[in-house]
């Protein structure tokens, strides 16, 4: 048992909305989060649609003595928009681009240029290892007719792939971001089952420490009976129900919301100790919306600021928790996500044939120009007309080979993904048979089973 | 402590050049392999350009009593051509698709289409964590003026990156695969150093096969000599390279390939050879060696060549692309003339005007492609270089660290001499 005082790890998380040129008032909202960061002296701060590597440097100038390590993550076409600020040494870094995000056609949604990702950096905190993860998925903008439904459980997937797999060395591992997914959505319960992550929202004892102190003076006052009621009542305030998109935001779009009046939790900051370190979430709070003493909120998001204690640990479970429960809860999560994912596949390979057709469609339609320009026949058409037909036709197939070339390789990405899915349900298959036999085993989000081995020391 | 048995496990990696309708004999070559595989009793074989899966599937129902358990890595328009074949199950895979992979409009080389990558699968093999991975890098069409070395540099880069992030936890670490690199390229120093990997052709106690380990050989009757006549007739450039751990010593106790010809075949599995190692794994009690950071700089170097190449292109492709538009803008400016002075003759004949209006509109299109393609380009080699330069700090602060300690042990022990002297 540790009898040591804990350190502790200060994490914050916001989207930045900088799509310069779009989105409002950027400039100087970069300056109000420079301000921000530098007065509250987080130990990492990971920022998300940090588009332009100009508000990039801007804020490394600025934070250059708080936070004077830094990385700042470069994907896709104008991305992947990932910045983190540390003021421990980032020993290493890593990048993984999701392979589906979004349609290069749908302009007006953007994601694909965005080249979204998940970067890793390893920081040295007091001498324990952490691996951060700073991540965005693809955007949802139509919760009834979800179209990019399927990349994002691929981008999930993805996730929980390069986090299990990444973090065995680590004592702590954090991951702040925009999931884009609301917590109980599919993505999010695969993420979490599968790595063992934990939400901060709801691990964390206080969220929005400074309302507090004036709720306890209340409550002090206040009829003994009811005090237990009013200070848990009081201790979590903040946006109702850790809400990361509010309608209080004026840089919100109502119809974004819609079903949801007041705002959704879309931002996460999500933790995981290890054999080595126990990591509790002392506090969560977020923004508001608007900001005292300014004129506008910080971006169209709130952002989060998480306090974690890491206590270094003797023990080598980190839970007792019902391993076969967990086993089944991960195959029952991955079998769903299977569903989806052949469900995207269906629709892609649907997409696929309509861009064969097209570029069928546009051959064909090509002869008919092609015979009237050399058979002496007594069309009327003008050269130009027949000119103007063959480029049309000309521009389709190279559309339709364009868009064929785009829904094979988005087939190959969903068949992986579910190959992969049928992997581990196997797997975990095999794990629940042997749980069920041998009655437990430590489970701690790796990727493997871990048989006791004849090669390793007893000790 | 306890020990146990030492265990053995063998490995077989090859190219299988299953180009379908472009490489000769495909079909009855597949046939070959897996004929190949079924005799050579392996644990694992690693396989890479399987590009059509129906001859993965083939393959898969040939060799499904001796290797139940396999694994298709697909990624990218026809690729990845990776495939794995296991006696023992996987318990997990995971790819990684290199950012780089060659250009679209080189049709000819067609790596770009081929999505390449780095696959993992995760074995268990009595509690032995064993991560192996395949993979197969860009190809080098001219090792003079090789255009697509940034590339290849950024994938042996990440290569070495996925391989070392992935492993902390493995007992034992095996990669297969094609590197189109020779031994003491750039990439391969740069892999070896940094993943702390060992060549199997190094280090194997037993070695039967071409000279020098080559496995690109002129003997080969579906090479083509001409390219190899430079480097004595083969080069090697597929590698089986391993790594034990702290607790587990992995030794090469043979590797093997095949010398073209197949003794009562018709022709060989391939254009390349096979590669078959056997390793050893025993319990240890020592702790994991120390990786050498050399090669970072030289690495950067030809990241910041293909950089300035790329920026170069970019800007050649917005240049010639705005000069497109230019001229689609002066050209209907001159056919909308007789609209403004009545009477005036029509200056363009309609045939020109809609040929350089389709010429225009092409050149808008396709060098707005390229703008987007080489943007790509652009931010994956600065990716590359960012986490390189982080890299060289890192070792710059181990560095300064080791000489501070080193210094402060002398002058410690240097005074304590001198008062034992006293």
């Amino acid at each position: 048992m540790a009898t040591e005082r804990p350190s502790r790890l200060r994490v914050f998380s916001l989207n930045c909305w900088g799509i310069r040129f779009f989105s409002q008032l950027c400039t100087q909202r970069y300056e109000m989060i420079g301000e921000l960061l530098c007065q509250e002296q987080h130990d990492i701060a990971l920022l998300q649609e940090v588009w332009s590597e100009r508000d990039f440097l801007f804020l490394k100038r600025k934070l250059s003595s708080s936070h004077p390590y830094t990385h700042y993550f470069k994907s896709g076409v104008i991305g992947s928009g990932l910045a983190v600020f540390s003021r421990h040494r980032i020993q290493d870094a890593l990048l993984y681009q999701y392979s589906l995000n979004g349609y290069p056609y749908m302009l007006r949604h953007g994601d694909w240029f965005g080249g979204k990702a998940v970067g890793l950096v390893i920081v040295d905190v007091s001498g324990l290892k952490a691996h951060v993860y700073v991540t965005h998925l693809h955007a949802e903008y139509s919760r009834a007719q979800d179209e990019y439904l399927s990349h994002r459980t691929v981008q999930s997937w993805e996730l929980l792939q390069f986090v299990r797999h990444t973090s065995c060395g680590a004592d702590l591992v954090v991951l702040g971001g925009d999931l884009n997914m609301h917590p109980q959505d599919l993505g999010n319960r695969l993420l979490r089952s599968h790595t063992g992550l934990r939400d901060c929202y709801t691990e964390t004892d206080t969220f929005d420490v400074s309302t507090l102190p004036v709720t306890c003076l209340f409550s002090l006052f206040a009829c003994p009976v009811f005090i237990g009621i009013i200070t848990v009542c009081c201790s979590r305030q903040g946006c109702e129900d850790g809400h990361t998109l509010i309608a209080d935001n004026h840089f919100t779009k109502k119809q974004d919301l819609v079903p949801f009046e007041k705002g959704i939790r879309i931002d996460y900051i999500l933790m995981k100790g290890s054999q080595r370190v126990t990591m509790k979430c002392e506090s969560l709070s977020t923004t508001k919306g608007p900001v005292a003493d300014k004129p506008f909120p910080y971006s169209d998001h709130e952002a989060l600021t998480a306090e974690f204690a890491l206590l270094h640990s003797e023990d080598s479970r980190q839970r007792g928790s019902s391993d076969t429960l967990a086993v089944s809860e991960q195959m029952e999560v991955v079998a769903e996500a299977r569903a989806l994912v052949k469900e995207g596949l269906c629709q892609t390979e649907a997409l696929r044939d309509k861009a064969m057709h097209l570029m069928f469609g546009a051959l064909l339609l090509l002869l008919l120009p092609l015979a009237m320009a050399f058979l002496p026949c007594s069309c009327s058409c003008s050269f130009s007309t027949l000119g103007l037909l063959g480029a049309v036709c000309m521009v389709l197939l190279l559309s339709g080979a364009l868009l064929y070339l785009l829904f094979t390789t988005h087939i190959k990405v969903l068949k992986e993904t579910e190959d992969q899915m049928m992997l581990t349900s196997n797997d975990l298959q095999t794990k629940l048979t042997g749980c069920q036999l041998s009655g437990s085993s430590s489970l701690d989000g790796s990727p493997e089973i871990q048989p006791l081995s004849p090669f390793k020391r007893e000790e | 402590m306890t020990t146990s048995a030492p265990i053995r496990f063998r490995v077989l990696s090859l190219n299988c050049w299953g180009i379908r309708y472009l490489s000769k004999n495909c079909k009855e070559r597949f046939v070959l392999i897996g004929d190949l595989l079924n005799q050579e009793q392996l644990d694992i074989a690693l396989l890479q350009e399987v590009w059509c899966e129906k001859d993965f599937l083939f393959l898969k129902k040939k060799l499904s009593s001796i290797y139940p358990y396999s694994h298709y890595f697909k990624s990218g328009f026809i690729g990845s051509g990776l495939a794995v074949f296991s006696r023992h199950q996987f318990h997990d895979a995971f790819l990684y698709r290199y950012s780089l992979n060659g250009y679209p409009y080189m049709a000819q080389h067609g790596d770009w289409f081929g999505g390449k990558a780095v696959g993992k699968v995760l074995l268990n093999i009595n509690g032995l964590k064993i991560h192996v991975f395949v993979t197969h890098l860009h190809a080098e069409y001219c090792r003079e003026k090789d255009s697509y070395l940034p590339h290849r540099v950024v994938q042996a880069w990440e290569l070495q990156q996925f391989i070392r992030h992935t492993s902390a936890a493995a007992d034992v670490v095996i990669l297969g695969g094609d590197l189109n690199m020779h031994p003491d390229d750039l990439g391969t120093r740069l892999l070896r150093n940094y993943t702390g990997l060992q060549d199997s052709f190094s280090e194997a106690a037993n070695f039967d096969g071409c000279e020098e380990g080559h496995t690109h050989i002129s003997e080969n009757p579906f090479t083509n000599t001409d390219n190899l006549v430079p480097f004595g007739g083969g080069i090697r450039i597929d590698y089986i390279l391993f790594k034990g751990s702290g607790e587990v010593d992995v030794s090469c106790e043979s590797l093997s390939t095949t010398k073209g010809p197949v003794p009562g075949h018709p022709f060989p599995y391939s254009d390349h050879e096979a590669l078959t190692a056997e390793f050893l794994f025993t319990p240890t009690t020592k702790g994991n060696r120390c990786s050498e950071r050399q090669s970072v700089n030289e690495a950067r170097t030809e990241v910041k060549v293909g950089l300035h190449c790329a920026e170069r292109m970019r800007h050649t492709a917005a240049r010639t692309g705005i000069m497109g538009l230019v001229l689609l803008v002066l050209e209907l400016a001159i056919a909308a003339v007789p609209l403004f002075a009545l009477g005036a003759e029509q200056p363009f004949p309609k045939a020109s005007f809609y040929l350089l209006g389709a010429l225009c509109f092409a050149i808008l299109l396709s060098t707005l492609l390229l703008y987007i393609f080489y943007s790509m380009e652009v931010k994956a080699l600065q990716g590359t270089e960012d986490q390189m330069r982080l890299a060289l700090s890192k070792s710059l602060v181990t560095y300064s660290i080791l000489t501070v300690t080193a210094v402060h042990l002398v002058d410690i022990r240097t005074s304590s001499v001198f008062e034992n002297e006293i």
